[in-house]
């Protein structure tokens, strides 16, 4: 771990350790470890099948790991379900599963919190309220859509995940998880994308960014974290490392000692 | 108040078109105020079922155990007014059975994740099956009461409610179940289940509380069917509603639900139980036989799954 990374904030955002996941006989993550700052952008690398997926949920509370520990801001907890994890601030955008396409933006923006008013006893869903803060928090996020009660099918690839980030940073979340979110984007498109990802650290939030594609990787992380066969074998600030030199190791997957491993 | 939209519409236009055929082709008898209150009798018991099964569907999945409840609910309803409770506390039970019948459905789904499709097609056997056992395989006579006249021909005396009290219930529970729907967060949750479980669950959505929630509403939808088919037999009937689970799915594809999640209306589903209904009457009243009745029911419903397709391409 940088020693000037650790001095910013005493306590990381995230501290994942030593965790174990296995799925029947096949061990998907074996003593995996990851951090992440306020602040930061990580970008988690390996090869398909490293057990970045598994590692990001258990992070998300879909998988609950066998052993290890979670730390949220320094105190140990369990995450037993996305939900639980939503209210720790961390939340998770995939590229497939981000958005409902057959609902509207605002209805997207605010699912699973919508807003509501009384009506008598009932509580009653707040459609305008919803459709004026989702354009606000677009806006102010500097997401272009022309209409919020347009059905998410029919924008690209680009505008939804920029849609699903400023639902995150809107809703106050701290780690903000990206998996592969430019890989099938156009080049203007993985632009934008990469430039939210930006704002979103500007804003304080952490970012673990999945992706296959070291260019981004170079153009917007902080650090790098290393998988392969659910181990970390490597935890470096960028600088430390050549593009070269990352590319085999995702590929070989022969660890690189950490700078704390190599003090 | 906004305009139905685009899935409602074709249905309506539909209903209307079959409605006037018959009114133009038939005897007059098919267009009578009478005709009308028969045809809104006959669409009360796919009708209440149908509304239940429209959350299942929308919720992206099936239940194929609706028939078995209904005759479930009848039989238990004439089995405990013989046991001496009341006409009200009986049909509670015949409903509360349904809801039973339906939990059972939402736990075997979702806590085994086996398919809707298999696991309410083994309750069709098991909920029939248990029907008949409480039975004993016979009709079951219960004594008269104001349940009877739930879904019977409005008596003189009666003709100010324009149509019976099954029909209101009816009407009720769909004004009621639309609003839900349309307008609460729960009713938000079923439509985002059935269009994406994946996307619903990762935005917090407890998806399986849902669905079991979903399942035991038609469940009791189904029991509330059940306690109208009693109405109309005065007996319980362990054998009755056999295959009418596909009735009430037919009413739902016809009125727009997609069979794959995240699609269909209340009023759509209701507008599609018309549909089959006034097909009946006017072939019936036009002295067509049976055969003719069922495939232009058949056709229809595949023309209207072609059209639903062919729009959304």
């Amino acid at each position: 771990m940088n020693p000037a990374l650790k001095n910013d904030s005493p306590a990381p955002l995230v501290q994942l350790q030593d965790i174990d996941v296995g799925f029947g006989h096949i061990r998907a993550l074996e003593g995996a470890c990851l951090e992440l700052h306020a602040g930061e952008v990580v970008a988690l690398l390996g090869d398909n099948g490293a057990g970045k997926s598994t590692l990001i949920k258990v992070l998300t509370g879909l998988v609950r790991p066998q052993a290890g520990d979670i730390r949220v801001n320094g105190e140990s907890l369990t995450l037993a379900s996305p939900s639980q994890a939503r209210k720790q601030g961390i939340e998770a955008v995939y590229q497939d599963l981000a958005l409902v396409p057959l609902m509207s933006i605002a209805r997207n923006f605010f699912l699973g919190r919508e807003l509501t008013r009384s009506v008598g006893p009932v509580r009653l869903l707040d459609e305008e309220e919803m459709d004026r803060q989702a354009s606000r928090a677009l806006v102010q996020i500097g997401i272009q859509v022309r209409d919020t009660s347009e059905p998410v099918e029919g924008l690209s690839g680009g505008e939804r995940q920029s849609i699903a980030i400023g639902r995150a940073v809107h809703f106050g979340s701290k780690v903000l998880i990206l998996d592969e979110p430019t890989s099938a984007l156009s080049i203007g498109e993985t632009e934008k994308v990469l430039q939210y990802v930006e704002a979103a650290r500007a804003r304080g939030l952490g970012v673990i960014l999945i992706t296959h594609n070291l260019d981004h990787v170079y153009k917007v992380s902080d650090r790098l974290v290393i998988l392969s066969q659910g181990k970390t074998i490597a935890n470096l600030p960028v600088e430390q490392i050549e593009h070269e030199e990352a590319a085999r190791l995702i590929m070989s997957g022969a660890g690189r000692k950490t700078p704390s491993e190599r003090e | 108040m906004k305009l139905p939209s685009r899935n409602v519409l074709a249905p309506l236009l539909g209903l209307l078109g079959v409605y006037a055929l018959f009114a133009l082709l038939g005897p007059d008898s098919f267009s009578s105020a009478r005709n009308l209150e028969t045809m809104a009798r006959q669409t009360t018991i796919v009708g209440i079922a149908a509304i239940g099964m429209t959350l299942v569907i929308i919720s992206g999945g099936i239940d194929l155990s609706a028939g078995s409840i209904i005759a479930l609910s009848t039989v238990v309803v004439a089995a405990t007014m013989n046991a001496g409770a009341s006409p009200l506390v009986s049909a509670i039970a015949g409903m509360g059975a349904g809801a039973a019948a339906g939990l059972l459905n939402g736990l075997i789904i979702t806590r085994l994740r086996v398919v809707p499709f298999i696991v309410t097609l083994g309750t069709l056997l098991i909920v029939r099956g248990l029907a008949k056992g409480i039975a004993d395989e016979q009709k079951i006579d219960a004594p008269l009461s104001w349940l009877i006249d739930l879904l019977a021909a409005l008596s003189p005396s009666m003709r100010w409610m324009i149509v019976p009290p099954g029909v209101w219930l009816l009407l009720l529970l769909a004004v009621g179940v639309a609003a839900m729907l349309r307008s609460t967060p729960v009713g938000r949750h079923i439509v985002a289940t059935g269009s994406s479980e994946a996307t619903a669950r990762l935005c917090g959505i407890r998806v399986e509380r849902l669905k079991t929630g979903v399942y035991v509403a038609s469940g009791a939808a189904a029991g509330v069917a059940g306690v109208m088919q009693f109405s109309r037999l005065t007996v319980g009937d362990p054998t009755v509603a056999v295959g009418l689970e596909l009735d009430v799915i037919a009413a739902v594809v016809i009125g727009g639900g997609s069979l794959s999640g995240g699609e269909g209306s209340i009023l759509g589903t209701l507008v599609g139980a018309l549909i089959m209904t006034v097909i009946r009457s006017g072939c019936s009243q036009m002295g067509l036989p049976n055969w003719v009745q069922e495939i232009v029911t058949g056709g229809i419903i595949v023309a209207a799954v072609a059209l639903d397709r062919w729009r959304h391409r």
